[in-house]
């Protein structure tokens, strides 16, 4: 039995020859449309989120467009800003344990969903029904769940004695984080649940009857097959996860604005806030770029991580 | 004869083609977003209004589509700025400086006089709101000011008279209102309620206390100082009803109005559209529901809800049909409407007559309420009013809930206002 | 044999456990849908409410538009799914199995399409769809989303090739094929639950796209399932069941292509062409 090594470079002898050239047309041509499509739509609001940030604008008017002195003026208020600081602080909580939540609860709904049961269909297809809510719709029900004196949650912590008064969610900081991370992880579970349980349908079943023949255990099988095989899923299940974390703004501003008193104000509360209320859009936009490198560096964190193939 | 009669038949399809074509090419369609388009009886009214003024202008056509509120600015900003504004702008007054400041709205001044219109002299006094650099930018369609909503049922359960008149009776009426009905340790009627998360309606109550404080200042003086005697006698007020237990905590407006209306509160501050909530309530609790004025000793809470505008840089005879629909809109006629259809106060005085005032009984309170409204906006903050709300609703959330030094938070918010001023 | 079957037993209810956990919200989202809409805040909450009625979804069928909502849903979402997928199967095997540069360098760039908030975005892209001329047509939405899915699309569908030996590709170019028809007959047909999910990626997300759709695109005849239900959050009043009810009736279509393509998540349509 053979599986495909890593891919191999191409052979020195060829690079000139007019097949290899061919083949890299193919290859450029095979990624020209998303290419094409993602810079056409993508290309020029980065370019110009950037150069906004070094501008001082209030409102990005397209008539106008971006005159003026370049300058680090935004960077360096945004800096000094305890707010921004204390947003960051807070988006970086949010992120990690909104994503670490995600991912725990998918991966282990996927494990149960593959073994096999009767009904299996059946509780698939529920066990994502949280994905298509609208996020705002989501936030709206948590907002009630969450409701000190009549939601259900304080209900029911009270009627099981886990609380001894009701827990006061969205008037104190960290409760209020809570809240807002439980809908979160509500909503991006079933992202991990379908990714890491298609991802398990391409791992060969041989591999477990031969470590099951070899006297391991199913945790052993799960560690030493499952998770190397599930690698690059999970690695870009976690980018797209994190880069999606970072941008959330429906669930935290309708079920807290972003507080109290700032707790639960990410970047990206704070970004919407300073360029749609505020309309400091040059400051919004340095804001941005620092999600910008965030999300860069997050990626290519869970990239190289999870990057050696396992086939 | 054949052919005589063909060409005479057909000069008159050609005739008849050349006025269809004629006709067709003078339709126009003006563009008229609104948040208020499916509104349960405000759109009722637009929609007649804009009947009448199609009907008055053939060749004419509004097209009145409903943004979700939520989103409506963002998306009048956004139009705005790539270039594509409407053609009749609708907005909510609170979102109206950045427009002005862009110079984005078209100067009404001219035409206000040359029409000698009943905004310049029988408008709601929060007109003054939508100028801007000495220019008339808008034209106010709803100015409001708050009126206390109040239960008498649970009133009279509590063996309470009337509605409170000033914030000592308040705090007091709220302890007794606050009642454990049926003994199970549970809170099940609130005496009061206010928003006590970050969204907009904080700052709104304290203002009010603010107000009864200080009944001819501001949450700023004209020197940029903050009002700190009266801003901290509000926090007072709020702090002890919080204190007493007498609202229930984690709530936003959409919350507020929802305890009110099933009756899980006694009483809510609101706008004139708390009518809207009233007829939501479940039949028992709605007969019991009723309107008083503002427990803020006759200093009443107010400003303007929403305007009309007309975009900078359309063409003149876009720019006139907008005008004329303006117009039709300040007529006597469609002022009165707006209380008989949409069930508000109109802008303009004078055009409520006895018969329609008896009609709904909370008329006369609203009406009250807007000519005597002390608008929320401070003078000096105008342009920068939405930084200094979000700022004055974390002051307040942190003194008013969490119990913080008032002293401290007043410093704080000072040295942002300065920020601000600057 | 007991020991298997006490751990069915087991796996049974640890499953159904997950799901009443996990689905509680999704649940009183129902509950709250069919009470009527001044009794929201009743307590001891009703887990079994006595007061039923289904007068917020006859509110929903009948009064508001609906079934124009699911139909500009539904063309915005298939076109979307078309678009996407393809575009992003063909990326995600460039990058699978070429490792010159430039094409790893691409699939990074893809990702930074993902990178900035709404915020940011929505002024700059209004503008390029004004210029084209997009602005009230659906096709702006089928690219906006379109850009959107593709990274996610590219990359899971690259580990998946990954895991499909050339060998197969190379047997069916000997016998003739041109490469990129060993691409569609023999790589894609093996790479089903990475398609599949995909497919669902793109559903999910275009059905529930919010800020595009209200932004780039205007009138409630365009309307999508977001909006529509965003309509019911007025100024100063928030009609609670309705927007429980419309939302209950909007999950419905993507849970029944879910449903459809579940099938698809199995092992064996992928692995079977691995064995040698």
């Amino acid at each position: 039995m053979t599986t495909a090594q890593t891919v191999p470079r191409a052979p020195r002898r060829r690079r000139f020859s007019r097949s290899a050239l061919r083949n890299r047309l193919y290859a450029y041509a095979l990624l020209a449309p998303a290419v094409v499509v993602v810079l056409l739509v993508i290309v020029y609001p980065l370019v110009m989120a950037a150069r906004l940030s070094l501008h001082d604008v209030g409102i990005f008017r397209v008539d106008r467009g971006l005159t003026g002195e370049m300058s680090f003026d935004n960077y360096e208020a945004m800096f000094r800003s305890r707010a921004f600081w204390k947003s960051l602080r807070i988006t970086l909580y949010y992120v990690f344990f909104g994503v670490l939540g995600s991912f725990a609860v998918g991966l282990f709904t996927a494990v149960l969903l593959n073994q096999p049961f009767r009904g299996r269909g059946l509780a698939r297809v529920l066990m994502v029904l949280p994905w298509p809510v609208p996020g705002v719709v989501a936030a709206t029900m948590f907002t009630w769940i969450f409701n000190s004196s009549f939601g259900v949650l304080n209900y029911l912590l009270l009627k099981s004695g886990i609380v001894a008064q009701p827990v006061q969610w969205f008037t104190k900081p960290v409760p209020a984080l809570v809240a807002v991370l439980v809908a979160t992880i509500w909503k991006g579970y079933p992202f991990f649940t379908i990714s890491i349980l298609a991802g398990m349908q391409s791992i060969p079943k041989e591999l477990y009857e031969a470590a099951r023949v070899d006297g391991a255990g199913p945790i052993q099988q799960f560690r030493f097959i499952t998770i190397p095989a599930l690698r690059s899923v999970i690695g870009i299940s976690l980018v797209v996860a994190t880069l999606w974390q970072f941008r959330v703004f429906d669930i935290i501003f309708v079920m807290t604005g972003g507080g109290p008193t700032g707790a639960t104000e990410t970047l990206a509360i704070q970004i919407y806030r300073e360029a749609f209320q505020y309309f400091e859009m040059s400051y919004a936009a340095a804001v941005g770029m620092v999600t910008l490198a965030l999300s860069v560096i997050s990626t290519f964190f869970y990239l190289r991580l999870t990057s050696r193939s396992f086939y | 004869m054949k052919q005589r009669r063909l060409i005479r038949t057909l000069a008159a399809a050609l005739a008849a083609l050349t006025i269809v074509a004629a006709a067709s090419a003078q339709t126009i369609t003006l563009d008229m977003p609104s948040w208020q388009a499916t509104e349960p009886g405000t759109s009722d009214w637009w929609n007649a209004l804009i009947a009448e003024f199609e009907a008055q202008h053939p060749g004419v056509d509004i097209v009145f589509t409903h943004e979700p509120f939520a989103s409506y600015n963002d998306k009048m900003v956004t139009r705005f700025a790539a270039g594509n504004p409407p053609d009749i702008l609708h907005l909510p007054a609170a979102n109206f400086m950045i427009y002005a400041q862009e110079g984005w709205l078209a100067p009404l001044d001219e035409r206000l006089a040359a029409s000698n219109s009943p905004v310049l002299n029988e408008w709601t006094p929060v007109q003054s709101g939508c100028e801007y650099e000495g220019q008339t930018l808008c034209v106010i369609v709803l100015g409001y000011g708050y009126v206390l909503g109040w239960n008498e049922a649970a009133f009279q359960e509590a063996g309470l008279s009337g509605p409170p008149t000033n914030s000592a009776e308040l705090i007091e009426y709220a302890k007794r209102l606050t009642v454990d009905k049926d003994g199970d340790g549970t809170i099940d009627q609130y005496g009061f309620v206010f928003p006590t998360v970050t969204h907009s309606g904080v700052e709104t109550h304290t203002t009010a206390f603010l107000f009864e404080a200080d009944p001819d200042g501001h949450w700023v003086d004209d020197q940029g100082r903050i009002n700190r005697d009266a801003a901290k006698a509000a926090w007072a007020v709020l702090r002890q009803l919080v204190e007493d237990g007498s609202v229930p905590l984690g709530l936003d407006n959409n919350g507020k109005r929802q305890y009110f209306v099933e009756g899980r509160s006694a009483m809510m501050f609101e706008g004139p559209w708390i009518q809207g909530n009233i007829d939501s309530a479940a039949p028992e609790i709605r007969a019991g529901l009723r309107v008083a004025p503002l427990p803020t000793s006759g200093v009443i809470y107010g400003g303007a809800s929403n305007v009309l505008a007309i975009p900078a840089g359309l063409s003149p005879e876009r720019e006139q049909l907008a005008w004329e629909f303006i117009e039709l809109f300040t007529s006597q006629e469609w002022q009165s409407k707006y209380a008989t259809i949409a069930g508000q106060p109109p802008a303009r005085a004078g055009v409520l007559t006895e018969e329609i005032l008896e009609q709904n009984p909370n008329m006369r309170q609203y009406v009250v309420a807007a000519d005597t409204a002390k608008d929320y906006i401070p003078p000096l903050l105008a342009e920068d009013y939405t930084r200094f709300r979000d700022l004055a609703i974390e002051a307040t959330l942190a003194v008013v809930v969490q119990g913080a030094d008032a002293d401290a938070e007043l410093d704080r918010l000072q040295a942002e206002v300065d920020r601000i001023l600057r | 044999m007991p020991r298997r079957r006490l751990a069915t037993v087991l796996l049974y209810a640890l499953v159904i456990a997950t799901l009443v956990v996990l689905l509680f919200p999704f649940y009183w989202m129902v509950v709250s849908a069919i009470r009527p809409g001044n009794q929201l805040l009743s307590y001891p909450p009703q887990f079994f409410p006595k007061d039923v009625t289904f007068e917020a979804f006859q509110a929903v069928l009948r009064r508001s538009n609906i079934f124009t909502w699911f139909k500009n849903s539904t063309v915005v979402t298939a076109f979307t799914i078309l678009v996407a997928v393809p575009v992003s199967a063909l990326a995600g095997f460039a990058m699978s199995r070429f490792r010159y540069r430039g094409v790893q360098e691409a699939g990074y760039l893809l990702l930074t399409a993902r990178m900035l908030p709404a915020s940011l975005l929505i002024i700059p892209l209004y503008a390029i769809f004004a210029q084209l001329g997009l602005i009230n047509n659906f096709a702006s939405l089928v690219v906006a989303n379109t850009t959107f899915i593709v990274p996610f699309g590219a990359w899971m569908l690259k580990g998946f090739f990954d895991s499909i030996p050339r060998d197969l590709e190379h047997a069916a170019m000997i016998d003739g094929t041109t490469a990129f028809m060993a691409f569609v007959r023999v790589v894609v047909p093996l790479s089903l639950p990475g398609l599949a999910a995909t497919t669902i990626y793109c559903a999910i997300l275009t059905w529930g796209e919010f800020v595009f759709a209200s932004t780039l695109v205007s009138g409630e005849a365009r309307w999508t399932g977001p909006i529509g239900i965003a309509s019911f959050n007025q100024q100063y009043q928030l009609q609670w069941s309705e927007i429980m009810a419309a939302s209950l009736l909007f999950v419905v279509p993507v849970i029944l292509l879910f449903a459809f393509l579940e099938r698809y998540l199995v092992e064996g349509i992928a692995a079977g062409g691995v064995k040698q």
